[in-house]
């Protein structure tokens, strides 16, 4: 499954990753697979879980993700590595 | 002109419009003083100092509770439609907390009729209902470019415009027709004293 990388507006402190199609993350599956990549889980919120490495990331069951830099080859970086996680990845 | 002083609590957040609320109300002699509900990890570092920043640009004092535990607990127990909601009615908690201790007689906030899907009259009224001393919104009937630019004459636009995080727990559909009994009846399943005790207890005076 495919992605856009978008900014939200101008002075976001964030980029947002959406699926171009409608997706369902199992978040507990998603914090699993993290962890094994040495994300760090700082809050598991039920609706929304939010990991850190090199910089926040929030996951929503819809998908839809924030990747919280200002760094836009970072977000690039990050998004081609968590949005393997829309295709399936475990 | 008739003026008198009133002191309350501007509930200060580092977007535009309750700086600009703040400054209206600056104008006509009132006395403010700062709350910030410090909504880490749902929002970032940029979003406290650009609050810290604009109170020192109001010369206003500034207290900080701590909520992001609070919107944890919101969202695991409750209706997700109404986090936005409840997460004010827990706002409103603390600053009546805080205006009992400096002893400002109303609460003050950057509210405006449906600016966002939460500010809507049936939702106004049931956060209303939280507290026991007025809740004012000096900005109810203005549009957003009215608000821009009050906040340029205030000098607070630009401070408010730098690069920050907005509230990032929001639901992809918030409620905008809550009722009171609905409200209560998912309050009734948070443990509201403890969280009421824990964000009080947190306040810290930082300006």
């Amino acid at each position: 499954m495919s992605f856009y990388l978008l900014r939200p507006c101008q002075n976001s402190a964030a980029f947002e990753l959406k699926p171009h199609k409608t997706a369902k993350l199992d978040l507990q599956q998603a914090l699993e697979w993290l962890r094994k990549r040495k994300f760090r889980k700082v809050v598991d919120a039920g609706v929304m879980v939010i990991v850190e490495r090199e910089c926040m990331v929030n996951l929503y069951p819809s998908g839809r993700m924030l990747l919280r830099t200002n760094d836009e080859k970072l977000a690039e970086k990050l998004a081609e590595e968590v949005g393997l996680l829309l295709n399936g990845a475990t | 002109m008739l003026t008198y002083s009133v002191k309350a609590i501007i509930m200060l957040s580092g977007g535009i419009d309750s700086p600009t609320a703040a400054h209206m109300l600056q104008q006509q002699g009132w006395e403010l003083v700062g709350l910030h509900m410090d909504n880490r990890p749902f929002t970032d570092d940029r979003e406290t100092d650009k609050t810290r920043a604009l109170a020192k640009h109001l010369g206003i004092p500034l207290w900080m509770a701590p909520h992001g535990p609070s919107q944890v607990k919101i969202a695991r127990n409750t209706d997700s439609h109404l986090q936005c909601l409840l997460c004010r009615r827990m706002m409103y908690r603390t600053a009546a907390a805080l205006a009992k201790q400096v002893g400002a007689d109303a609460i003050i906030n950057g509210e405006s009729l449906g600016q966002v899907a939460s500010q809507t009259l049936p939702n106004l009224a049931v956060i209303d209902e939280v507290c026991d001393i007025p809740i004012l919104r000096p900005l109810i009937g203005h549009d957003k470019v009215e608000i821009e630019r009050v906040a340029r004459q205030a000098g607070t636009f630009d401070i408010s415009t730098l690069p920050s995080l907005c509230c990032t727990i929001v639901p992809e559909k918030p409620a905008t027709a809550a009722s009171l009994p609905q409200v209560e009846k998912w309050e009734a399943q948070l443990p509201l004293e403890e969280m009421v005790d824990d964000s009080v207890s947190g306040l810290v005076q930082v300006l």
